[in-house]
C-alpha cells in the first residue's frame, strides 16, 4: 500500500497536531509546577487528567484512523475537563475571593484550561462535517504522521507515569488536600 | 487515589499503543467515570454568588 496524503490523512495529521498542543499544555502545567513552586490542586490534576484523555482520544484517531467512537472519546474528556475547569474559575469568580496560583499570559492556568477544552469540542465538531475520513482508504498513512504518533504515545505514556511519581510524593496513597502547601510537592 | 488514576491512564495509553484499541477504549472509558468520581469527591465548597 503506497503512503500518501489524502483527506484520511490530513486529519489524521490534525489529530496528532491536537495532541501535540494538550500534552504540551501538561508540561506547561509540570513547568509552572517546578518553575513557580506550586504544587497543584486536586482540580487542577483532574485537569491534566482531562488533557492526558484528550491527547489520548486524538492519539486513536492518530493511529487507527478516524472514528466517530474517537471523537466521541474526545468530546466526553473535553467536556469533563471543561466542567472541571469552570468549577474551578466559578471558585474565585468573585471579587475578593482570590485564586490559585499565578496568572500566566494574564489568566490562571484553570482559565487557559476552559479555552482549551472549549476549542477541543469547537474543532471536533468542525472536523466531524468532514465525513470523508471515515471511508477506507487506499493509501497508507504518512510517515512523518506514523512517527509523531509513536512519539506522541510514548509522550502520553510517560507524562501518566511523571504524575503517578509526583501525585503519590504531593499526596500519598489517600485523597490530595483541597489546598496543598507552598513548593513543588506542597 | 490521584497517582492510582494516572497509572490507570498509563496503562490505557500503552494498551492503545499496542494496537488493542477495544481494550483501551473501555479502559478509557471506565477510567473517565473514575475521574468523574474523583471530581465529584473534590466538590466540597459551596460556591456562594450574590447576584
Amino acid at each position: 500500500m503506497t503512503a500518501g496524503w489524502d483527506t484520511q490523512a490530513v486529519i489524521r495529521a490534525l489529530n496528532v497536531l491536537g495532541a501535540l498542543i494538550v500534552f504540551g499544555v501538561v508540561i506547561g502545567a509540570y513547568t509552572v509546577q517546578f518553575v513557580d513552586q506550586e504544587a497543584p490542586c486536586p482540580l487542577c490534576l483532574l485537569i491534566r487528567l482531562g488533557m492526558l484523555a484528550v491527547g489520548f482520544g486524538f492519539l486513536l484517531n492518530a493511529r487507527f484512523g478516524p472514528r466517530p467512537a474517537h471523537y466521541g472519546f474526545i468530546l466526553l474528556s473535553a467536556l469533563f475537563g471543561a466542567a472541571v475547569a469552570i468549577r474551578q474559575i466559578l471558585l474565585h469568580i468573585v471579587p475578593g475571593t482570590g485564586s490559585y496560583g499565578d496568572a500566566v499570559l494574564g489568566l490562571h492556568l484553570y482559565t487557559w484550561a476552559f479555552l482549551v477544552f472549549s476549542t477541543v469540542i469547537f474543532a471536533v465538531a468542525v472536523a466531524m462535517f468532514f465525513s470523508r475520513q471515515f471511508e477506507r482508504s487506499p493509501l497508507a498513512s504518512p510517515a512523518l504522521v506514523v512517527h509523531a504518533t509513536t512519539v506522541l504515545f510514548a509522550i502520553g505514556f510517560l507524562l501518566a507515569l511523571l504524575n503517578v511519581v509526583t501525585t503519590t510524593i504531593e499526596c500519598g496513597v489517600g485523597f490530595c488536600p483541597d489546598n496543598p502547601q507552598p513548593g513543588a510537592f506542597g | 487515589m490521584m497517582a492510582l488514576l494516572f497509572a490507570i491512564w498509563a496503562g490505557v495509553f500503552a494498551l492503545a499503543w499496542a494496537g488493542r484499541r477495544r481494550e483501551a477504549i473501555f479502559a478509557g472509558l471506565f477510567a473517565l467515570v473514575l475521574c468523574v468520581a474523583m471530581f465529584r469527591h473534590h466538590i466540597t465548597d459551596t460556591i456562594d454568588i450574590d447576584l
